[in-house]
This record gives structure tokens, sequence and C-alpha cells, in this order.
């Protein structure tokens, strides 16, 4: 009798899960994560595990940020121009006895430019995100030219030693910021603020109706987001060891990527942050994929931005049948 | 209540208020400062030849303009691979032969047209977010001509392209290059079309309202797709007329395209949810970016201070007049 009962609970579980915005980007990613273990021989070794971590991790982090701010209603495309400039800011002045104060000086730097600017240019301003965030990140990306007009700088070697490096054993460094990241999150999301956050998106006339100051929750998206992207840029800077201006530029239309995949509407207000970080390890998952292959390196763009694409479509057949469904309903 | 008001003064508010005034303004203010800093900037000559650069943004900132008063967020972020693509296309087929340019013509606007469709299709069929969706084919349709072309480029245009592209109209001392007076038919016939003809009323009233177009019995997504291969088949001309300009071929020519089309839209006043605007706008906004890149370049700075002061100007502009209705 209780089996029954059981045995029904879960299939209404797994029912509900499968309604969940998130859900086509779990079933890509899975399927991925099959067609990779079938061309890589060794993908579920302990090695290859951290290695596709050393490069997971910042995408899924930036994935995060870029998951807040658009589901607070705003966008921010000036994220890879803020890693950039954090990556040229820390190698340029980093010596082996100053490190450390420098990365403090570098998260102050990003939580300003890329957090409290942006923030209240869209926030408290109303300026249009898009394109503010465009501007902020032609004004980021040229400071970062000026420090660092050609590749160079200098990390320490401790840095990118213990980005490789792994801990309690087996576990990677790289996974172990990665989970701290998720971590803060998960805090932050028991929030009042972070409830706010879906208000704001989804309807803001409404909340500001209800009493909750709009352009304050943006703000603290951007800010909070802006925690994100610092983390991120130093895992960049810990990975790349070195400066340059180029280095976080794929990072912007790869983060709006992976949450578009994730199933998060850019409207704002919909979606999961799980489903972010769904996106951000598909779009990883599908350059190894590209890469074991072995297609010809000319290809490799064209297979991207062709999977991408596929993503998207699949993304978009559930949304499209329900909507039809209400359609014949009315 | 709405009380009497001095109609003069409605009118000089309504004159402040109209963006594209505004933009035109803002672009005789960045001559008068040019003249300040480098004279002779302002030269009949030279406004001509800042003109002539900014005629390229200003056809791919057309196609931007349709795709965006067409409404539903409405973005063409491909616009700089079909650029690219008119680029290739056109050295290919052309390759130094007068009598391949018509051929070339058609083929880089039929070329433009299905490569925009699949835009217009994930847009209005599967309701992907534009901005998205434009990135990612965009992506594909790069991948493709790199795949294509494989590191080398091959082919030339032809003396009739580059004197489209390049050459100008002598009077007495005065040059008109001949792609301004091709841009200012362009700007005639888009007027006529937004403002006089069936297709432009159908364009604003589905950028306005969707479901109301589609109760007036307006094919809605039908219209919409159309709208994004029209928007790849201007872009893929201007790469063409491009290669005329320029002269030789590469490959990231277009890529300095996709985001200056789109502030050329916000700065002419084009309403980003649609519906809204016109083509004159962009035009100004085309050759504001255009003159204040020209004034960096004569500065002799670096990439990177360009970039930063690229980069505040919009922040001030954008601050000035595209803010959304305070509270």
């Amino acid at each position: 009798m209780s089996d029954k009962k059981n045995n029904r609970r879960f299939v209404a579980t797994v029912a509900a899960l499968t309604k969940k915005p998130s859900f086509p980007a779990f079933l890509i990613l899975i399927l991925l994560i099959i067609i990779n273990a079938a061309i890589q021989p060794n993908f579920f070794t302990m090695r290859s595990f951290r290695s596709n971590f050393m490069t997971f991790t910042p995408l899924i982090l930036v994935a995060i940020a870029q998951g807040i701010i658009i589901l607070s209603g705003s966008l921010d495309l000036s994220l890879g121009s803020a890693i950039s400039l954090f990556n040229c800011f820390t190698a340029f002045y980093m010596t082996d006895e100053n490190g450390l104060f420098i990365i403090v000086v570098g998260f102050v730097l990003t939580v300003i430019a890329s957090g409290f600017i942006n923030g209240i240019c869209i926030g408290r301003l109303r300026m249009p995100a898009l394109i503010t965030t465009f501007a902020t990140s032609a004004i980021y990306l040229g400071i970062a030219m000026i420090i660092l007009p050609v590749a160079g700088g200098y990390v320490p070697r401790s840095f990118y030693t213990f980005y490789k490096g792994t801990a309690l054993g087996a576990v990677p460094n790289s996974f172990s910021i990665l989970i701290a990241g998720i971590l803060i999150w998960w805090i932050f999301s028991r929030t009042r603020a972070y409830r706010y956050i879906y208000a704001v998106g989804s309807n803001e006339d409404g909340a500001f109706a209800s009493g909750i100051s709009t352009w304050r929750i943006r703000l603290t998206a951007h800010m909070f987001a802006s925690l994100f992207i610092f983390i991120a840029g130093l895992c960049v800077l810990m990975m790349t060891a070195t400066g340059e201006y180029r280095t976080g530029q794929s990072y912007t239309l790869n983060s709006v990527a992976a949450v578009v995949i994730g199933g998060i509407a850019l409207t704002g207000g919909r979606g999961s942050i799980a489903g972010a970080m769904f996106g951000a390890l598909i779009l990883g998952i599908l350059n190894n994929i590209i890469f074991f292959s072995g297609a010809s390196s000319y290809l490799q763009i064209f297979f991207k931005g062709a999977i991408i694409v596929l993503a998207l479509c699949i993304g978009a057949i559930p949304v499209l049948i329900r909507s039809k469904k209400r359609l014949v309903g009315v | 209540m709405a009380s009497v008001q001095d109609p003069n003064r409605n009118r000089m508010k309504r004159f402040i208020n109209n963006k594209v005034i505004m933009a035109f303004i803002l672009v005789v203010v960045l001559f008068v400062m040019g003249q300040i800093i480098v004279p002779g900037f302002s030269r009949f000559n030279h406004i001509m030849s800042v003109l002539q650069a900014a005629f390229f943004l200003g056809l791919v900132g057309l196609g931007q303009t349709i795709v965006v008063i067409s409404g539903k967020e409405g973005l063409d972020m491909s616009v700089g691979a079909n650029v690219t693509l008119g680029v290739v296309l056109g050295a290919a087929i052309i390759n130094g032969e007068n009598a391949r340019l018509l051929p070339a013509v058609l083929a880089s606007l039929g070329g433009g047209f299905s490569l925009g469709l699949v835009n217009g299709l994930g847009v209005s069929l599967l309701n992907i977010a534009p901005l998205i969706m434009t990135l990612a084919w965009g992506i594909v349709i790069e991948g493709l001509l790199l795949f294509v072309i494989k590191g080398h480029m091959f082919g030339t245009g032809c003396p009739a392209l580059e004197l489209l592209g390049h050459g100008s109209l002598r009077l007495g001392s005065l040059k008109v290059p001949s792609v301004v007076l091709i841009w200012i038919l362009v700007i005639i016939l888009m007027w006529y079309i937004l403002n006089k003809t069936k297709p432009g009323h159908v364009l604003f009233a589905i950028g306005e309202n969707d479901k109301a177009a589609r109760l007036l019995g307006i094919r809605v997504k039908f219209v919409r797709t159309v709208v994004y291969g029209i928007s790849g088949s201007l872009s893929c001309l201007s790469g063409l007329l491009l290669l005329g300009f320029v002269g030789s071929a590469h490959l990231n020519l277009g890529a300095r395209y996709v985001l200056p089309s789109v502030v050329a839209v916000i700065i002419g006043g084009i309403r980003f949810g649609g519906g809204a605007g016109n083509y004159l706008g962009a035009v100004a906004g085309a050759i504001f970016l255009t003159t204040l890149q020209s004034i960096l370049v004569t500065l002799e700075l670096s990439e990177g201070g360009r970039k930063l002061i690229t980069g505040i100007v919009l922040i001030i502009l954008l601050l000035a007049y595209t803010r959304r209705q305070s509270r």
C-alpha cells in the first residue's frame, strides 16, 4: 500500500522535474556526457576530471553571474571585459611578495566596475542594459589595453601551481573553488533579496507597487554577480598564468549562451541557476567533444555555433508545445 | 486636467524630444569639436570622406533598424558575419572582372537573405530570443566561411566595384563620393517605404502589437521572418560594397559592424521594444559613431585609449537620452 503511494509520489516528482525550464538542458547534458565518454577513452579518470574542471570552473561561475543578472531583468555584456581588466591589472602589478594584496585590490576593482557601476547605471539611472554594458565593456577593455597593450605580466608560481593541484587526497582545487562558489550562491538563494530578484525580473511594475525598491534589487543582483565574476577572473588568471586583454572576451557570449540554453528567459524572472550551470557544462563538454572528434580546426567554430543553435531549438520546443496547448485551451 | 498650452512651447518641447534631430545636432557638435581640435576637420571633402566611411555602417544599420522596429526585442547580431560573407562572396565571384559584378550583387543579396531567414525562423517560429539566436547563427556563418576559405582568401574586386565603393563625383574642387549619393537614394526610398507604403505600415503594426496585427489579418510570423532575411541581404550587400571601398578582402572585416550598428540604432532613438523609429535616426547614429572614431584616430590615441573614450561618450549619451521613464 505505502509502496504504491511512494511509487506514485516518485512519478509525480519526476513529472514535476520534467516541467522545469532547465530540464531540456539536463537531458542534453546527459547525452553529451555519454558522447564525450564514448570518444574520449579516459574521460572517467581523475586526471581528465581535474583538467576538465580547470576550464569548466570559470565558465560555470560566469554562467551563475550572468544567470543572476538576467533573472533580475538585466543583462551584462561587460563581464568578459571585466575579467580581462582584472587579468591585466593583476598580472601587471603582481610580484612574488604582494600577490594577495593585488588580488584584493583587483577584487575591489571588479566589484566597483562590474557590480557597482553597471548596477547603478541600469538600476538607478534606468539605462537600457544591453547597450549600457556594451559601453562599459568598451571602457573596461580600453583600460585593460592601456595597462597591458601586449600579452605579458607576471603571475607568481604558487598561484598557478595551486590551481593545477589537488587537496584532500584527490579533489582538484579548481573543483573545490567551484563548490565554494555554488555554496555562496546557495546561501544567497535563501535570502529575501534573492526572491525579490525573481519578482523584479518577472514583473517590475508589480514588484515596485508591492513596495520593493526595484533599483536596489537590480544593484544587489549586479553586485552579487560581480563576486562570481571576480572568482572566475581569478581562476582564469591562475589557469593562463599570464596577462592578456583578450582572455576574458569569450566569456561574455558563452555566459549568455549558457544561461539561455539552461532555460532562463532573457526577459528575466523565469528559470533557475541550476539550469545556467547545466548550460555552462554543456558548452564545456561540447568543446571537449569537438576537440576529441578530431574535426578539422577550421570546422571547430562552425560546429560550436551549430550545436548552440541546435540546443536553442531543442530548448525551445517544450515551450512551444506548452504555448500551443494554452492556445487550444482558450 | 491638461491646461491650455502655448502651442509654440509645445512645438519647442517636441523639437527637443525628437531624438533624430538631437542626434544630428550631436553630429554637428562633434564636427565643430573636431574642427577646434584638428583644423581642417570640417572641410567639405573631409566631411564627405567621413560620410563615405559611415555609409557601410549605415547600410548595416538599415537592416538593424527594420529588425528592431519589427519588435519582440528584435536584434540582429549576425550582421557582422553577413558583411564578411558579402566580402568573401564578392571577391570569389567577381575575381577582377567587371562583367561578374551583377551576378555577385545577386548572389550576395540571395545568400544574405537565405541565411537571414534562418534567424527569422528561429525567432518567429521557435520563439528563441533574437539576441542569442542571431549571435549563435552568426557564429555558424563565420565558422562556415572559415572552413570554406581555410585561412587564405582568394579573388579580388573589379574596377567597377571600386568605382562604386571608393569613387567620387567631382564638382570643381568638391568631391562627392558615390556611396554618399547611393546613401541619399536609400534614405529617400526608406522614408517612402516606411511611411507611405503598406509594407511599412505592416512593419510598424507587428512591432507595436503582435496580437492586434494578427487580428488585422497580418501574417505576423511570415513578415518577421522576411524582415530578418532583408537584414541579412542588406548587410551582405554592404559587405560587397565594402570590398570595393577597402580593395582587399579579409575575414574580420565584418566583426566591427555588429555592436556599432546596434548603438547607431539606439542613438537614433529607435525604440527597443519595437513599433517606433525611423531610418534617419540610425543614419545620424552611424555618422556620429564614424565621426567620433575619425576624431580619435586623428588624435593618434592608442587602441585602448580610443575604446575608453568611445565607451565614456556612449555612457554620457545614454545618460542624456535613452533612459527609461523614471518613477
